[in-house]
């Protein structure tokens, strides 16, 4: 299959520390594919290596059918990687506007690119807040800033590290239905979210890590049909 | 007070204030968004003003000569940014300090080369040349005035670019979060080049506008970058809004105080406000709300830590150790010898730095407090001895308020005297500077420690600029002082005592709090351990230590002067501290044998013995990064 991002083998670490031993994951144009695992088996660094945040030491990442590993992560955002980070990382000092509007860019030259008012019509909550500061919004309203962001340098694969943690139920649906609407558009997916449910459902593809090494990967499909996985590689 | 005068002195009050902003805004931006610290934007304030100097005498036109300073000096900028700064972001402040420092001597050195130690005479272009009847009575200069309008309008051309365009989004988004910046797809190297160039110009554009105010001279770049700093301080780090009302506070309460205040008071006056707005506001007056990105960064990687040496390393350290001891205590044997009093000499400078050098170990190296300022206990221990000798020379008393001491020459008396004011002045500095982290820290005991630099140098009954002379060496029973062989054993002495109570210290329960603290001082406090206490305590400790080295000093050369207290002291402590690897205590020594010979052997070489030093600081600080001692303990040691 031509995939968007294919990760092969993927080895890093932190100083000293080896996380990642073998990683290895595909997402295709238009897919939505989860990256699961319990806490502390690498997903967070997996997606760090992607967006170049963290160094890979082995392996090969290859974007759009080019190799991206050990690329600086401003290139990567350039060539079409959008970001949702964990911890979300608002610009606390930029208001709903100015962080919107900071980074934004066509570079693909889409025809419908991702506007400021796209995005409100996807989020109207954000639409109430474009001029208060960054660091005056809710968990909830700050994760939908970080999609809107992301959208906004108009990417060919979004990024979810942690897409509905820590919030409120009815908000997690709105970012959810969001996310299935971006997926209906076309917009090429990876999430990391604990929200199994909503994984399956949505979700086309996924990945388990386990210490640093991806240890299963199918469709959501045969996720729900081998029944010992999530007792196995999720379960707490 | 005529009003017209008034009017006169709040103009020229502010024409100096928004000089200071030309500097600080482009330093507080280098320093909120990249995190780099640049001792060395004084430079480009210097080079802007020698360059517009020689460019209007070559041409005559004095705007050819403005667009030359400020393109070579962000010339200047770049080149920084893209050999020295662009290697250190990601390291700690403390080899940031270092290598600009290492800069300055680079710059002035060759400043100096090109045109001499002369100043130099800018004259004030002729169409800006008379003054301007603003009120009856009240004839201003127009070249103040347009100072102050120059001023006025980058000041709202930066506050449009940063808070309106799209460039100054990124740049705000940078002070709080340079990672994510760049995830977004924006190259934030370019940004920060683009940043460096553009603050360097403006610091031009102050320095090609004093010169016909002040004069064009070596060094010019360092006395304005110390108010600079503290105008970052004041306003907060980061902050441009902050920077220009610090700025032009700082102008107002600095030309004002200057009419109002007895003279001691005025020249400290913006420090003892700084001061105050740290106790209050230990992050400036405009620290945005966003979490504080400029905070210390561990200077853990510099680190070596004793005791994670192997058994097989320790027993080699600790003949390392014992054999440089020993060698130590045969250098008046061997001066004798060799009929070299000049070895002696040397050893006995070699011998009380490394006292100095300790003292700042145990703080920055331990307590990852890196205090810029250590010349300040130095100098206050030296200067209680200079000053008791001077009371009983002249037979005048001295008075401490209540107190009355004759003044004395006994050691017994005068050196815990010395010693205790060391500590009371660290415990003064380190109350307040300890109220602040990372840069903020670095700053504030930086302007401490020039608050009584400009203490000692304003003129008072001890010497003022001149220094003070002590008429003899302190006495003790039983032993001469006199005798140099004898003050070197003593100081030896007293610097092996210094180095095994320091090490008995780091590995106490006291040590190990401290040295907690500098790895997490919020789990630290959340162990339930008053940090602050346990802080302020090293520091004064420290101080004490600095405070025997000063003591020493004084003994030594007798004669204390305003450069004991200098910042380039500070520095030089700094550097000496590294050179040994911090961390190691006993780097120190090693450290302050290094400096003071390569110094020594470098000005025999050549007059321009900095133009040698500076490179090579800098490229010690890039490349040996544990220091000499550390190569000594080996690849095991370290965290």
């Amino acid at each position: 299959m031509d995939s968007l991002l294919r990760l092969e083998a993927v080895q890093a670490s932190y100083g000293q520390s080896r996380i990642l031993f073998d990683i290895s994951l595909t997402i295709g144009t238009g897919e939505m594919v989860g990256l699961l695992g319990r806490n502390g088996m690498g997903k967070t660094t997996t997606v760090r290596a992607i967006t170049g945040q963290l160094a890979t030491t082995g392996g090969d990442i290859v974007f759009k059918g080019r190799s991206v590993r050990n690329l600086p992560s401003h290139l990567l955002g350039r060539m079409g990687m959008g970001l949702v980070p964990e911890g979300r990382r608002i610009f606390p000092n930029l208001t709903v506007r100015e962080n919107l509007v900071a980074a934004a860019a066509n570079r693909s030259g889409r025809s419908e690119p991702w506007t400021l008012d796209r995005v409100l019509a996807l989020f109207p909550r954000l639409s109430e807040r474009l001029g208060n500061w960054g660091s005056q919004l809710s968990g909830g309203e700050q994760q939908m800033l970080a999609v809107g962001r992301a959208l906004m340098i108009n990417p060919d694969l979004l990024i979810l590290d942690e897409a509905t943690e820590g919030l409120a139920p009815i908000v997690r649906d709105v970012i959810w239905n969001a996310l299935r609407q971006l997926k209906s558009e076309g917009l090429a997916i990876l999430v990391i979210d604990r929200n199994l449910r909503q994984m399956m459902d949505v979700g086309d593809r996924h990945h388990i890590i386990e210490k640093g090494r991806t240890v299963w990967s199918g469709s959501s499909a045969a996720f729900s049909s081998e029944p010992t996985l999530k007792g196995r590689f999720l379960s707490v | 007070m005529a009003l017209p005068l008034f009017i006169e002195q709040i103009l020229n009050g502010l024409q100096s204030g928004v000089m200071l902003f030309l500097i600080a805004s482009g330093l507080t931006l280098v320093l909120g968004i990249m995190n780099f610290v640049n001792l060395a934007h004084g430079s480009f304030y210097m080079i802007g003003a020698f360059a517009a100097v020689s460019f209007q005498l070559w041409t005559g036109s004095f705007f050819v000569a403005a667009m030359a300073a400020c393109i070579s000096a962000a010339l200047a900028g770049l080149v920084v940014e893209f050999v020295c700064a662009r290697r250190l972001y990601a390291r700690s402040h403390l080899d940031q300090v270092l290598v600009t420092f290492g800069l300055i001597y680079v710059f002035n050195e060759s400043m100096r080369m090109i045109f001499g130690p002369q100043p130099l005479a800018s004259p004030i272009p002729p169409f800006l040349n008379g003054s301007l009847t603003l009120l009856p009575g009240l004839q201003y200069p127009l070249f103040r005035l347009t100072v102050i309008g120059v001023g006025l309008v980058v000041a709202a051309v930066m506050s449009y670019i940063v808070m309106r365009t799209r460039l100054g989004m990124l740049i705000r988004a940078g002070a709080s979060d340079r990672g994510m910046i760049a995830v977004l797809g924006v190259n934030i190297r370019l940004l920060y080049s683009l940043l460096f160039a553009l603050g360097a110009a403006l610091a031009a554009l102050a320095g090609l506008m004093a010169g016909p105010l002040y004069s064009v001279n070596v060094g010019m770049g360092e006395n304005i970058l110390i108010m600079t700093l503290v105008v970052i301080v004041v306003g907060g780090i980061g902050s441009l809004k902050g920077a220009f009302y610090a700025a032009i506070i700082i102008g107002l309460i600095d030309t004002l105080g200057r009419l109002f205040l007895p003279s001691a008071i005025a020249t400290i006056a913006i420090y003892i406000f700084m001061a105050a707005v740290l106790f209050v506001r230990p992050r400036g007056l405009f620290a945005s709300s966003a979490p504080p990105q400029v905070e210390a960064r561990a200077s853990d990687d510099r680190v070596t830590i004793l005791w994670s040496l192997s058994k097989s390393r320790r027993s080699m350290t600790a003949w390392f150790v014992g054999l440089c001891m020993v060698a130590l205590a045969l250098v008046p044997t061997l001066s004798a010898w060799l009929d070299d009093p000049f070895l002696l000499r040397l050893f006995l400078r070699v011998v009380i730095f490394a006292l100095m050098v300790l003292s700042l170990d145990l703080v920055a190296g331990f307590g990852g407090l890196v205090s810029f300022g250590h010349a300040a206990f130095v100098g206050t221990g030296a200067y209680a001895v200079a000053i008791l000798g001077w009371h009983v020379d002249h037979g005048e008393p001295l008075l401490l308020g209540p107190i009355v001491l004759a003044g004395t020459h006994d050691a017994l008396l005068a050196w815990p005297l010395a010693i205790a004011s060391a500590a009371a002045m660290a415990l003064l500095i380190g109350a307040v500077a300890l109220r602040t982290s990372g840069l903020y820290f670095i700053m504030s005991t930086l302007a401490f420690a020039q608050m009584l630099f400009y203490l000692a140098s304003t003129p008072n009954i001890y010497g003022g600029e001149d220094g003070l002379q002590i008429s003899q060496r302190s006495t003790l029973p039983f032993v001469d002082l006199g005798d140099r062989p004898t003050l070197y054993y003593l100081a030896l002495s007293l610097l092996a005592l210094c180095l095994f109570l320091c090490w008995r210290l780091i590995n106490s329960r006291f040590g190990m709090i401290v040295q907690a603290c500098r790895q997490n001082e919020r789990r630290v406090r959340a162990l339930g351990v008053r940090t602050y206490l346990y802080k302020l305590l090293l520091f004064v400790i420290s101080g004490m230590i600095a405070g025997i080295a000063g003591v020493l000093l004084a003994n030594s050369e007798l004669l204390v002067s305003p450069a004991d207290l200098s910042w380039a002291r500070s520095g030089s402590i700094l550097i000496m501290a590294i050179f040994g690897g911090l961390g190691t205590l006993f780097g120190s020594v090693i450290g302050a044998v290094t400096y003071l010979m390569l110094e020594f052997t470098l000005s025999e070489w050549t007059h321009h013995w900095q133009i040698v030093f500076g490179p090579l600081l800098i490229l010690f600080v890039l490349l040996a990064r544990r220091g000499l001692f550390g190569l000594v303990l080996g690849r095991g040691s370290g965290s």
